[in-house]
């Protein structure tokens, strides 16, 4: 008889990490946001039961110690609780937004979990019917941040054992757009032999290679406009010849971007029923958070953004979209207008200042009163460098069209 | 950009009108004034510009209908192209064709123009005299404004965004302010922030929680420990103290059994044995004396009963007994009799009750009632009847006679009153025979005729009297006839005659009147008699006639009536004679049966039959009499017979003597069985007492082999001995009662221990108790413990249950980013508005310097260096220049034309500077008014200059300064028009 394990791959669930850029989201949805977390874990055990795995492996981030709430880690317990009843084992490591001097809360989950206790690689040996099939290997964030090269102390302990599966919590040394911790490189990971590589930390699901897999699942709910499109996680059945791998989606919303072409509109009862036309060709099978972006080449869509009533419109239609069981929130919009002529800051010696000037000048200097401000520097977000860019063209494109208009 | 020419179809005065300007750049147009120079202006205005349809209106010509014309102008890098505006077509708006046959639209145009707009132009490119007088007034702000006015936004547009921007910005945000929206959100970030703390403190005791949760797990099953140890201890104590009566008594019966001898014999079961052989011989023995008591009884018994027997008269009994069937019979049949008589009695008794006669039972048994008088009965039944209804009917007829008498009498006396007496009726007859014969003769001849009429209608009236008479009185006969009724027969009569007295009488008074007809006819005497009169005295005789008739019908009545009465009065006493016959018959009956006498005679017959029976029944009752004396006779005989044998004078009841007879008898039968039975009893008796006695024997045997073996002589050493070995036997018994029950309680370890050294009863007590109290306390701690950590499991179970931080977190969450969106949102309006004023100023400060070092060389170029310097406007003064004596002068220290000067230096130096790139026309209409000839000299030099880079149109209407220029370049309008208009017409 081939040998065979089956399993759940997922990381970085951040249960109960709040959503970030939504504002004002209507009471109804709220609690479907706070609550989307933890759904889309409950989803998590639901499926490895379903599926009945031999164990579930989680990779580090499972929920923020910044951000943490007490419920989180019950919840936590509670899935475990019924996986343990169902006798599949939990793997799971810590990473570095749950990092275990960070943890205040000491819950005690089943005994049919089993935590990587340090930064040193240990592993767990996988038993079933009195034969060791697997060894999960693995290591916990202790603080905050570890940047040493983690995948290097990776080692197979015991060659009798006929399965054997890395968890890494980490980032490719070259990637820059995530803070980068235990970095890695791709090549070194094949060399060790592993069977699997499942890693967490990137929220993007990715696949690195597929044989031996090294693999990404990605965060198994969006959590902001980026983090569009399906998240969840990888059912994995292992035999001695060969993998299969299974993507299961586990989100409970969507995020979803919409970009909306309304240079042909003429008034702006259109703009609603474009809207909503591009908004019901969609077939809703669960909630979804729209981020909306309309382009235009009139300046039309910018006379009526500047006097509310884009606002107003997507205010509407959130109105009805809001309250179905599969709701849809149009939590952002922006416009793209292209409607200024390039040539004029060649020609008009005023506008060539401004332009000189917007080029020049840095825009720190003008938010100091609200950035620096004692109250708001506790709450705002202060601003990076794109942010402060994007401020800077659109102040720009508000002064032309604040100057140019009649 | 260069203007090239234009043509006018109609603008105002210019009617088909083209101009060419010099491609050289400068054209100066010379006209005198009225000559259509400003028109002229204008309708270059209109073509670049456009004009509002109102001051179209204004320049509509007189003489034509179009309005509109064209100007073709060339621009740097986009070459020629035409302008056209026509009033009619688009409202004025212009159309443009380029060299390559396109046609574009007003925006075209714009873009051309660089967003110059007519204002902008005015204010730089095209000015006159009177635009010259501003510079007066000009401060710092001013001129940056027209410097700002330059170009496509125009300083207002500037203000209204610096001061849109202003207001957005303070609406979302002051860093003192409370109402702005961030500011508003910061608050409630403060708030939530505040309530975020709080719930995360509470969910950070959680860690404390459950810290003291192990803690007290832990102490919880230490306790458990202890307790679990004091009670085994408690336990120990416990069975100490159970095994200690054992322990003694273990030790006392060792002790009592050392007292015994070691060997003692005694018979195995020895006192069951001698008991069981005692209880075999007890109720032997009993036995054996009761029999011999039963055998002396039974035979005292049976010689008594012997003797009794013996002397019985068995003879006589027997025969009397024999008699006492025959007795019971006759009884019997006594019975039956008495019911039968009484039956009769009964029958008898209610048969007389029916008749209710007075006859009493004696009478009744004598009475003879023969065949024929019921026949007798009868008849006397049937004649009385009969006579009875005739003695009715014969009264009620003289009843009725009686009374009809009676009536008729009535009737006639009361007629017998109304008749007048005779005399009174003569004189009344005589009375009106005079008036007749009076008031006859006088009539008579007149009223004869009539009268015969009237005499025949009378008689005819009396023929239908009797005739009616007649046939009534024939009706009452006939009805007489079938009633029967003789009142009727002499109704009619009475009819008949009545009928035939009527017409008699008529018949007479009518010859009589025909007879005094005659008379009257005759003589007629005169008389003292009034009509009145007579007519009464008629009257009242006619009435006494009536009464008079009446009388005499009552009268013939009454006699026939009476005639009737004696008839019925005779055959009343015949009926008399014949009832007084009958009633000797009836009376002869009554004598003879006296009971007759009340009872009518009708029910005579149905009498007979019922006495009959009776009788019949009362000869049965006798003969049932006779049978019964018979009966009693043949019983006393039976009677008597019994009396000797029991030899007594009383008269017991028969039946009793008879029971007691048979009652003797049976005693005496009974006694000899008895004695029967008693020797059978005795022999059995004999026998028993034979078996006893050898049984006995028998057991005294074993009895004494059981006392040998004992080695005992009585029964008493038997039992002694008996005794002493139970108590051994009990104390071995009860010691191996207690090491069985020390082993139950207790291991051999303890118990040997225990054995050796044996506790104290109070020291265990003692010990159990401090026990006891050992355990209670921990226990008590154990539950406070307990209590302890159930709250902090709530507690727990409280926390892990709470949204509230989740909750908080989330929102916070948004907020914030709410916050953020407000933040950047404000970023950029702030930043806009701050961009906007640092470009404002910069711009004004680079272009400004630049614009005043132009203005100088200008200026000083046109006043032939007699300035040096022109200084730009501060806050509160205008412009000032510097002579080149170096003395300073304001702009309002200049002379007149000094000014225009200083101006039109400061106009062509800004648009030198600021538009160097497209080079717009200028157009100056008439500005030199105040200019000396050598100063116009000195501009129109300069203006010549400039023309070099930037076209240049003059409008004058001095001829100096048209001749300043090569007339080549110099249109003379009256010049133009004649040509044009002669070129029209050749």
């Amino acid at each position: 008889m081939t040998k065979q394990i089956s399993f759940i791959h997922a990381a970085d669930l951040h249960l109960d990490s709040p959503f970030r850029g939504l504002a004002h989201t209507p009471d109804s949805i709220f609690e479907d946001i706070r609550e989307s977390t933890f759904k889309a874990f409950g989803k998590l055990v639901d499926t490895a039961i379903e599926m009945q795995v031999d164990f579930v492996l989680i990779t580090g981030d499972l929920f923020d110690n910044e951000k943490q709430s007490l419920k989180a880690q019950v919840r936590l317990r509670r899935g475990f609780e019924k996986l343990d009843q169902r006798g599949i084992y939990v793997y799971l490591s810590y990473g570095n937004h749950d990092y275990i001097k960070g943890n205040v809360h000491p819950v005690t989950y089943p005994d049919n979990v089993f935590i990587f206790p340090g930064e040193d690689i240990s592993y767990f040996p996988y038993e079933k019917n009195g034969e060791i099939l697997a060894a999960i290997y693995g290591f916990s964030y202790e603080k905050r941040a570890v940047t040493s090269n983690k995948a290097a102390e990776f080692y197979i302990q015991d060659e009798d054992i006929p399965f054997h599966i890395a968890m890494l919590h980490g980032s490719v040394e070259s990637n820059t757009e995530h803070d980068t911790y235990a970095p890695f490189q791709t090549r070194e990971l094949l060399e060790k032999g592993f069977h699997y590589w499942a890693l967490g930390h990137i929220h993007k699901r990715q696949t690195l290679t597929a044989d031996p897999p090294v693999i990404y699942p990605g965060n198994i709910q969006g959590r902001n406009r980026k983090e569009t499109g399906e998240k969840g996680c990888y059912h994995v059945v292992m035999t001695e010849n060969e993998v299969s791998m299974e993507f299961i989606p586990l989100q409970a919303i969507q995020f979803l971007s919409v970009e909306i072409d309304v240079s042909s509109l003429k008034e702006i009862h259109q703009l609603e029923k474009t809207i909503h036309d591009k908004l019901n060709k969609m077939k809703l099978t669960q909630p979804m958070l729209v981020d909306l972006s309309l382009c235009s080449n009139n300046s039309l869509l910018r006379k009526w953004e500047n006097d509310g009533l884009v606002e107003e419109i997507i205010e509407l239609i959130n109105d009805v979209t809001v309250y179905d069981k599969n709701w849809l929130f149009i939590f952002r919009h922006r416009n793209r207008i292209n409607d200024i002529s390039e040539s004029i800051w060649k020609e008009d010696q005023f506008f060539v200042e401004l332009h000189r000037q917007f080029s020049e000048t840095a825009v720190q200097p003008f938010l100091k009163e609200l950035y620096h401000h004692r109250r708001a520097r506790k709450y705002a977000a202060q601003l990076t460098e794109d942010e402060e860019q994007e401020i800077k063209h659109k102040a720009e494109q508000l002064l032309m069209h604040e100057l140019l208009k009649e | 950009m260069r203007i090239i020419s234009a043509t006018i179809y109609g603008f105002g005065k210019w009617i088909d009108y083209t101009i060419d300007f010099h491609p050289e750049g400068y054209t100066c147009i010379y006209g005198e004034n009225e000559s259509g120079k400003s028109t002229l202006h204008q309708f270059v205005l209109f073509m670049l510009f456009g004009l509002p349809p109102k001051q179209r209106q204004f320049y509509r010509p007189k003489t034509s209908g179009k309005l509109g014309g064209r100007l073709t102008v060339e621009v740097a890098g986009e070459g020629t192209f035409i302008i056209e505006r026509m009033d009619e077509v688009n409202n004025g708006a212009a159309v443009c064709y380029t060299n390559d046959g396109k046609a574009y639209d007003e925006d075209w145009l714009q873009a051309r123009l660089k967003g110059i707009t007519k204002k902008t132009y005015q204010s730089i490119f095209s000015f006159s005299s009177t635009d010259l007088h501003m510079i007066h007034n000009m401060k710092e702000d001013d001129l940056a404004e027209v410097l700002l006015g330059i170009g496509m936004t125009g300083s207002n547009a500037i203000y209204a965004a610096e001061k849109r921007l202003d207001d957005q910005t303070g609406e979302l945000y002051k860093p003192k302010g409370t109402k702005p929206l961030i500011n508003k959100q910061l608050t409630t970030l403060d708030n939530l922030h505040t309530q975020l703390r709080q719930a995360k403190d509470t969910e950070d005791t959680y860690k404390g929680l459950k810290e003291n949760q192990t803690y007290l797990q832990k102490e919880i099953s230490e306790y458990q420990e202890r307790i679990g140890k004091e009670r085994k201890a408690l336990k120990m104590i416990e069975k100490e103290q159970q095994a200690l009566p054992y322990i003694k008594e273990y030790l006392m019966t060792k002790e009592k059994l050392r007292a015994f001898p070691h060997a003692l014999y005694f018979p195995e079961q020895g006192i069951p044995r001698l008991e069981k052989i005692k209880d075999k011989l007890l109720p032997l023995r009993s036995e054996q004396s009761i029999l011999q008591e039963n055998q002396h009884k039974v035979e005292q018994k049976m010689k008594t009963l012997q003797q009794q027997v013996d002397e019985f008269p068995w003879d006589q009994v027997n025969e009397l007994l024999q008699k006492k069937g025959s007795w019971e019979l006759r009884n019997k049949e006594f019975k039956q009799h008495e019911e039968s008589i009484q039956k009769v009695n009964i029958k008898i008794k209610h048969e007389m009750d029916l008749l209710d006669v007075a006859v009493s039972y004696e009478e009744l048994e004598e009475l003879h009632l023969p065949f024929h008088i019921e026949r007798a009965w009868q008849d006397l039944k049937e004649s009385n009847e009969t006579f009875r209804l005739e003695r009715e009917k014969t009264e009620q007829e003289i009843e009725e006679l009686d009374r009809q008498e009676q009536f008729v009498k009535q009737e006639k006396t009361q007629l017998e009153a109304e008749i007048l007496p005779e005399h009174h009726q003569r004189e009344l007859q005589e009375k009106i025979r005079s008036f007749q014969e009076q008031s006859l003769a006088i009539k008579w001849k007149k009223n004869a005729v009539h009268q015969k009429a009237q005499l025949e209608k009378k008689q005819k009236r009396a023929n239908g009297m009797l005739t009616g008479s007649i046939s009534a009185g024939l009706v009452a006969g006939i009805t007489g006839f079938f009633l029967d009724t003789p009142m009727l027969y002499f109704l009619m009569m009475t009819f008949f005659v009545f009928g035939i007295i009527i017409w008699y009488s008529e018949r007479k008074s009518s010859e009589t009147m025909a007879a005094m007809l005659q008379q009257d006819m005759r003589e007629i005497q005169t008389q003292n008699i009034t009509a009145e009169e007579v007519e009464e005295a008629a009257q009242l005789l006619s009435r006494n006639d009536n009464l008079l008739f009446d009388w005499r019908a009552l009268e013939d009545q009454e006699k026939n009536l009476n005639l009737q009465r004696i008839k019925w009065e005779e055959k009343r006493n015949f009926m008399n004679e014949r009832y007084n016959r009958l009633q000797e018959q009836i009376d002869a009956q009554m004598d003879k049966y006296p009971f007759l006498a009340h009872l009518e005679i009708r029910f005579w017959p149905e009498m007979y039959h019922r006495l009959k029976h009776i009788v019949q029944l009362s000869r049965d009752k006798q003969n049932i009499r006779q049978e019964m004396t018979k009966i009693t006779e043949e019983n006393m005989h039976f009677q008597e017979a019994l009396n000797t044998y029991f030899d007594c004078d009383k008269k017991l009841p028969l039946e009793t003597m008879l029971e007691k007879l048979e009652e003797n008898r049976e005693s005496s039968i009974n006694k000899q069985k008895q004695i029967a039975y008693f020797k059978d009893q005795l022999q059995e008796n004999a026998q028993s007492q034979d078996r006893l006695k050898r049984q006995l024997q028998f057991y005294e045997n074993e009895r004494t082999a059981l006392l040998d073996s004992a080695a005992v002589s009585t029964e008493d050493d038997f039992y002694e001995k008996a005794k002493q070995m139970e108590e051994q036997a009990k104390y071995k018994k009860e010691k191996w009662k207690a090491i069985e029950q020390l082993n139950r309680i207790l291991p051999e370890a303890d118990r040997e221990r225990l054995l050796h050294d044996v506790p104290e009863e109070s020291s265990l007590i003692d010990r159990k108790h401090r026990t006891n109290t050992a355990v209670e306390k921990l226990e008590a701690s154990l539950e406070q413990k307990r209590n302890e950590l159930a709250r902090i499991e709530a507690e727990l179970a409280q926390l892990e249950a709470s949204e509230s931080y989740s909750s908080l977190m989330h929102q916070v969450e948004m907020e914030k980013e709410e916050l953020n969106h407000l933040a950047k949102k404000w970023a950029v309006l702030k930043t806009a508005k701050e961009m906007l004023l640092e470009t404002k100023r910069n711009y004004r400060d680079k272009y400004l310097h630049k614009v005043m070092n132009k203005t100088t060389d200008y200026f000083a170029k046109l006043t032939g260096g007699s300035y040096t310097k022109v200084f730009a406007p501060d806050r509160q003064n205008s412009f000032y220049v510097v002579a080149s004596d170096l003395s300073r002068y304001h702009v309002n220290e200049l002379s007149r034309g000094t000014i225009d000067q200083l101006y039109v230096s400061l106009r062509l130096a800004i648009s030198d500077i600021m538009s160097k790139e497209y080079r717009i026309p200028f157009i100056i209409d008439d500005a030199f008014i105040h200019f000396d000839g050598v100063r116009t000299k000195r501009m129109m030099e300069l203006l010549h200059d400039i023309s070099g880079s930037r076209q240049m149109i003059v409008f004058t209407c001095k001829k100096e300064i048209a001749n300043l220029a090569p007339p080549s370049q110099t249109i003379q309008l009256e010049l133009v028009r004649e040509k044009e208009v002669l070129s029209a017409k050749q």
